[in-house]
């Protein structure tokens, strides 16, 4: 199964909840802004990198975990990455996205502008980790849920199949 | 094979260029009657953007669908390739022509007053104004498209596996 997290610049919100998804960031303690900028993908894509899919990890379920930058396209990103599975009779149940905009808050909207837009690193990254780690417990939920509803989807699926 | 034709609505220059890869349309003729008779021609609203539409089967027997965008078509055309890639779908599979590259600034108004403000009425005028200065160049594109799926099938026929990375096959 592929999960895909989206979020507008594909930077931060969505670089943390993979890597909370993939075990690199603990979801019980807040980590330090630090810990963040450490991150491999994170306050790293620009404008010309947005609309790729980057493999962040594979998780304990054998499931790839990826990232993507969508601007103001995450409806019909959904819609479009859907309607190519049906065309390519593909299972719609291996592919999940997450849509992370509703956890960015407006730390991370200005930090992410001065970082990736206005290229001012400095000022934008340290707002944006900041940002981040303020919204990282709410980030750390969706990505929990997110994980239980894989694996009670998982579940479902054998059941069924065992029935069968 | 399929192939794609994408535009900013998929209701316009792609679902036009897809009618006339399959036949749908003659491309010695241009005409409003012919065009409006094609489903979902001139559609008003957003709904359709990101929905493959079958036109129909051209007559190597691809299968030929218009792809609506929306107006970052850029962006989307990025994320595609990235998913054909991330799913491992060949060449040989789908062949993705961007049909905007062709069109002018009037088809491209006619095409947002539709799409964007569901000006239906405004919108088809000026997308028939520009279509006419630009019904040559499509007709060319899609004799293009036509030849290079044909030598693509030809080739990939024959055992060549063309390398996924790089896709040309987005003009």
């Amino acid at each position: 199964m592929k999960i895909i997290y989206h979020c507008y610049g594909g930077a931060h919100s969505s670089v943390v909840a993979a890597a909370l998804h993939l075990g690199q960031l603990p979801p019980d303690r807040m980590p330090g802004p630090e810990e963040l900028v450490q991150l491999p993908f994170f306050d790293r894509q620009r404008g010309p990198e947005h609309g790729y899919l980057r493999l962040v990890g594979i998780d304990a379920g054998g499931n790839e975990v990826y990232i993507i930058g969508r601007r103001n396209n995450g409806r019909l990103l959904e819609k479009l990455y859907y309607h190519l599975l049906d065309l390519f009779s593909l299972p719609r149940e291996e592919l999940y996205l997450a849509n992370m905009m509703p956890c960015v808050n407006w730390y991370m909207v200005v930090g992410g502008f001065l970082s990736r837009r206005l290229g001012l690193t400095w000022p934008g990254r340290t707002i944006v980790a900041r940002g981040a780690a303020r919204a990282y417990f709410s980030i750390a939920t969706r990505v929990e849920r997110i994980k239980v509803e894989l694996i009670t989807g998982r579940k479902r699926e054998e059941k069924g199949g065992s029935r069968r | 094979m399929k192939i794609i034709y994408c535009c900013y609505s998929g209701v316009h220059t792609s679902l036009i260029a897809a009618a006339l890869h399959s036949g749908e349309l003659s491309d010695a003729t241009l005409s409003w009657s012919a065009l409006a008779s094609l489903p979902f021609f001139n559609r008003p609203g957003p709904e359709l953007l990101g929905c493959p539409l079958f036109v129909g089967k051209s007559s190597e027997g691809h299968e030929v669908y218009s792809l609506g965008l929306g107006f970052d078509r850029e962006l989307m055309q990025r994320a595609m390739e990235s998913f054909l890639k991330v799913w491992r779908i060949s060449e040989r599979e789908v062949f993705v022509v961007d049909a905007t590259r062709v069109v002018n600034h009037l088809t491209r108004a006619g095409t947002f007053l539709t799409t964007v403000c569901g000006w239906q009425l405004p919108g088809g005028l000026l997308f028939w104004a520009g279509l006419r200065q630009s019904w040559p160049a499509l007709a060319r594109l899609v004799a293009e498209t036509r030849e290079k799926a044909r030598q693509l099938t030809l080739s990939t026929g024959k055992g060549r596996v063309i390398p996924f990375p790089g896709r040309k096959a987005f003009l």
